[in-house]
């Protein structure tokens, strides 16, 4: 029916830009929830320090550690509490052979369980938003430049994406991974792995985007007055194609922690001592009959940070399509 | 006017109940409709014509509700309330329940013909078997026979090669060839009325004038009662018999085809009537109705149109008339709610006219300018210009 | 265009894609740094001498393109090549591991479809209701969980805390009960779905949960149509509404869904079958990848591809069936 409320007046404000989609994510209950479970983990993997006696976790802020020296993780495996410190395998604080000094309880080595799970929010945070740079930069370049030129140049550069496309993720990254280290895997290898394989994704998304884009009058403008044609995909089509982007970029982010997660898990993303999730289950996997919750906390904590990312991808989804309107 | 009518609403509200508020999307309209004749309800989008016509199907869906007044279709009541012994409003014995809606009135007795035929179609089904449905839901046919009723309808309403076109799906059809599918879909099932909900508004003019035409030539051989619902003053003086101009959920006026463009009572069927293109005037003289008509969940106080209305006084600010009978034609009342007509007695003639909009500076004193504040608009020129803001406000 | 005619034109479309497939793949195993043999001897100390002749045994001495040719002369004949690791034909081995890949595949698509396509319309139709909240929460979890972790912890319930399920392995349906000492084919039956029930249930929930997101937004976008208004209006029972007048709408996007997922299938298909030690192409891959037996990994690659291509056509085929609007590639 004609729903006569929302009549011609309503809001004649401009319904796009940032600001507008901002509002409308926060009105949005679920991106709400999701955007504090990022913040969360956020905080947590760009403070989160722990200090040389290697057993307590202070807070960036307050450590002597400068920030530049805490955020990548992975070059610093030595500040992680080392084998044979404490207890091996003590059960979690709520057990009854459990104590609060180690809230989770401790791994085979001897290591406070919590510790390596806040610290691996660093590793899984930081690979998750690096690969997906890396296939948001790629895909965009490919995708803008695809759309844009149109022709012989998209039709090459879509069937290499659709090439990529075509091989399960998983394994077209431990292909690369192994091979590119020659056999000795790394977790650098993996984000760039990662990152390549995702290229695919973000370009077919940039690139329909482009091909509305490309219609406009301000292109058209753009080009009859000799704007060079990298500059009018740098300056004019990137910018105006990027919202949808965006969101699909969030979204991306859970789903790479994912993808690195099982790589770990499986030994090719990061490696011993880095206390990362996907490797900590690795580790576990051994342990399944004797100690039942190694294998818990790393999942838990791998679900709750991409229900983040997800809560806040389907908020931003809804707010930037008025497809379905509740 | 003597026989019993068809359908009769009175006072009909339907309410949308939504975060913003209350959408008095209907807001007590009464109308008849007799056997044989096609009644026009026109009006802006947004008046409430849509709903009022989903009301009579009992089709509103959440978060809109039928809140009051009374449908009465061949003596059986579609809806009625009563007060109950609390004091609270319920649903009258006798109003029929959602399953004897759904099965003796939906289709049956009353049809609809959609606007959008590209949309009202399944798109994975064939024609043919769309149609079928429809007639072996609602008429006592076997089969077999449902289907040659189809074919036959198909036919009648002009499509050509009924048998193939029947096996085909609907986006193999074109608009016009689709909105034909709806007509036949309608009469196939041999109601007594047939609600069309702007059938030919996203239609080619000349396609417009075909359909028209058909339901003409059909509404004469079946001599099915129509609703025609739509926003075009042309198509109303082509087809209809009576009219029903709403504005904001309310019907404004009422009357005869001839009587209303002839006779015309209430300012707001003057200024749609203006608003038309016609053969005899320029485009020059075309006349836009100013300003937007404001939300349902906000109407001004006292007459809803007096922000627009050009002979808007004091006066109308204040009272809310009801739809009065202020002459008699052909048999029928001739019905509007403006208090510029006598029969309401009101101190329409001593009040100070309001500045609004087109033509408004050859009635206004000097003086009476700054007495009024109510519009923000100082359009005084005879241009259309959106009066904005100030004047829609509670 | 017949659906025939569609057919070949969207095979003919994939082979770029499939040509593309074994050029990466070709790529990707040649960038080791180092020559393969020496790679795969993993620094143990060999004769410079016995490297030279395996390389040539292998063909490995000629240029890259030309070997490419020549693997691609190989391939066209059904020939993946010789893994040097372990001295067989690599089509021997993927035949012999790709019935327990498949069976997990296909039986995790089929619990994924029989769940998500009910739980999804129920979803739709008491939009915002309790029971909508907790399935979308549930989806939610599904998408947002490792299906290797869920593997995990379905074994520490079902098979370490109570007992009732095996936590590896898989009974084939395909070999006689005697093979495994069972008393006949209803304990066969029975066994292969006890040990099929967790990897399946692990490796199919991040297909639910997408399924069931896709159907209830299908469901409810299909239930705000206007052929669903005028079904309504003509006195259709709100049954046959949904589910046939809606349904049959929300079911095609569902299927391309399907096709494009296959392709995190089979990439989850390695992680279940490393947790719950299922001998099939994931363990393969593993295996292949720890030995870096190159041929043997270029062979599974290529023919996971391929089965992913294969899956999109099928999907891309069944769509064009079920959709009498999709013109078969010749838009008007």
């Amino acid at each position: 029916m004609d729903a006569d409320a929302g009549g011609p007046q309503e809001d004649v404000e401009a319904k796009f830009g940032w600001r507008y989609t901002f509002a409308k994510v926060m009105q949005d209950t679920t991106a709400r929830w999701g955007l504090y479970v990022i913040t969360v983990v956020l905080l947590i993997s760009a403070y989160t320090v722990v200090d040389s006696n290697l057993s307590r976790i202070t807070f960036g802020a307050l450590s002597d550690f400068t920030f530049a020296e805490t955020l990548p993780i992975f070059e610093h495996p030595e500040r992680i509490p080392p084998p044979g410190q404490g207890e091996e395998n003590v059960p979690p604080a709520f057990h009854a052979d459990g104590s609060l000094s180690n809230p989770l309880g401790t791994d085979p080595s001897g290591r406070d369980y919590f510790t390596r799970i806040v610290y691996g929010a660093q590793v899984s945070v930081s690979v998750g938003i690096a690969s997906t740079l890396i296939g948001f930069v790629g895909g965009t370049l490919i995708g803008a430049v695809s759309g844009y030129y149109g022709g012989r140049v998209d039709d090459v550069l879509m069937r290499m994406v659709e090439t990529v496309y075509a091989i399960p993720p998983l394994i077209l990254i431990i292909v690369f991974t192994v091979f590119v280290s020659g056999g000795t895997p790394d977790i650098t290898y993996a984000i760039i792995g990662v990152g390549i394989t995702f290229i695919p994704v973000f370009a077919r998304i940039i690139r329909s985007e482009v091909l509305s884009v490309r219609e406009m009058d301000y292109i058209e403008a753009a080009k009859a007055s000799g704007v060079k044609n990298r500059n009018i995909i740098l300056r004019h089509v990137i910018p105006n194609s990027f919202a949808p982007v965006l969101v699909y970029a969030t979204l991306q982010i859970g789903v790479t922690i994912l993808i690195v997660a099982g790589l770990s898990f499986l030994g090719y993303g990061a490696q011993p001592p880095t206390p990362d999730w996907g490797q900590m289950l690795n580790v576990s996997h051994g342990y399944m009959h004797s100690n039942v919750w190694l294998s818990i906390w790393p999942g838990l904590a791998i679900l709750i940070t991409i229900m983040g990312f997800n809560l806040f991808g389907d908020g931003l989804q809804d707010a930037l399509d008025p497809r379905i309107d509740d | 006017m003597s026989a019993e009518p068809l359908l009769r609403v009175e006072d009909l509200k339907t309410q949308f109940f939504t975060d913003a508020g209350t959408v008095r999307a209907v807001d007590g309209i009464s109308f008849e409709v007799y056997e044989g004749e096609i009644v026009g309800l026109v009006g802006e989008s947004g008046a409430g014509k849509s709903v009022a016509s989903m009301s009579l199907l009992r089709l509103i869906e959440s978060p809109g509700e039928i809140v009051g007044g009374e449908i009465t279709y061949k003596g059986e009541t579609i809806f009625g309330l009563e007060e109950g012994p609390d004091g609270e409003l319920r649903e009258r014995e006798d109003m029929l329940t959602n399953e004897e809606v759904r099965t003796r009135i939906r289709g049956n007795e009353i049809a609809v013909i959609f606007q959008d035929p590209m949309e009202s179609l399944n798109p994975v089904f064939t024609v043919g078997s769309q149609l079928r449905e429809f007639i072996e839901l609602n008429r006592d046919l076997s089969n077999g026979a449902a289907r040659q009723e189809a074919i036959d309808m198909l036919r009648e309403v002009g499509i050509p090669d009924p048998e193939e076109r029947y096996e085909e799906y609907p986006h193999q059809f074109s608009g016009g060839m689709r909105q034909r599918v709806l007509i036949a879909m309608a009469l196939a099932c041999e109601p007594s009325l047939i609600i069309a909900d702007e059938p030919t508004t996203a239609l080619d003019v000349t396609v417009e004038g075909q359909i028209i035409d058909l339901v003409d030539e059909l509404q004469q051989k079946y001599d099915t009662s129509f609703i025609w619902v739509t926003h075009d003053m042309g198509v109303v003086a082509e087809i209809c018999d009576r009219v029903n101009v709403m504005y904001l959920g309310e019907i404004v006026e009422q009357a005869p085809v001839d009587e209303l463009f002839y006779d015309t009572k209430h300012p707001y069927t003057d200024a749609l009537l203006d608003s038309m293109p016609r053969p005899d005037r320029t485009v020059e003289e075309l006349d836009p109705i100013t300003g937007v008509m404001p939300e349902a969940i906000s109407p001004p106080s006292g007459c809803r149109f007096h922000p627009r209305c050009p002979d808007a006084r004091e006066a109308c600010k204040r009272i809310h008339p009801e739809n009065r009978e202020v002459a008699r034609a052909e048999g029928y009342p001739h019905r509007a709610a403006c208090i510029k007509h006598d029969v309401f007695g009101s101190d329409y003639e001593e009040s100070a006219p309001l500045e609004n909009g087109a033509g408004a500076d050859q009635q206004l004193p000097a003086s009476a300018v700054d007495s009024t504040s109510t519009s923000t608009s100082t359009s005084t020129s005879g241009e259309s210009e959106r009066t904005d803001g100030g004047e829609h406000d509670e | 265009m017949g659906l025939l005619r569609y057919t070949a034109f969207r095979v003919v479309q994939a082979i770029p894609v499939l040509i593309g497939i074994t050029v990466i793949t070709f790529i990707l195993a040649n960038l080791a740094p180092g020559d393969p043999v020496r790679l795969m001897l993993q620094g143990q100390e060999v004769d410079q001498e016995v490297i030279e002749r395996v390389e040539r045994q292998y063909g490995l001495d000629r240029p890259l393109h030309e070997r490419y040719v020549t693997y691609m002369v190989n391939l066209l004949q059904g020939d993946l090549g010789h893994s040097i690791h372990r001295d067989r034909p690599v089509t021997d081995l993927l035949i012999q591991r790709a019935g327990p890949t498949l069976l997990l595949v296909i039986s995790a698509y089929a619990f994924a479809l029989v769940t998500a396509i009910p739980l999804g319309i129920i979803a739709a139709t008491r939009r915002n209701e309790p029971t909508d909240h907790v399935s979308r929460i549930v989806a939610l979890i599904g998408v947002s969980t490792p299906s290797f972790w869920i593997g995990i912890m379905l074994i520490l319930i079902f098979a370490i805390q109570l007992g009732w399920l095996p936590s590896s392995g898989l009974v084939y349906p395909w070999r006689s009960p005697e093979h495994y000492g069972y008393s006949g084919y209803l304990e066969l039956a029975f066994q292969t779905i006890r040990h099929l029930l967790l990897p399946m249930v692990a490796l199919g929930t991040l297909q639910m949960a997408t399924l069931m997101r896709v159907e209830r937004t299908q469901m409810i976008e299909s239930l705000q149509g206007e052929y669903v208004k005028l079904a309504r209006a003509y006195g259709v029972p709100e049954r046959t509404i949904l589910r046939k007048h809606a349904f049959q709408v929300a079911q095609l996007p569902i299927i391309t869904i399907v096709g494009l997922n296959l392709s995190t299938a089979l990439g989850g298909a390695v992680l279940i079958e490393y947790v719950f030690n299922i001998n099939g192409i994931g363990r393969l891959f593993l295996e292949a990848i720890q030995s870096l037996d190159y041929q043997l990994i270029m062979g599974i690659t290529i023919v996971i591809g391929t089965m992913f291509v294969i899956g999109v056509i099928i999907t891309d085929i069944s769509y064009a069936y079920i959709d009498p609007r999709v013109t078969y590639g010749d838009r008007d």
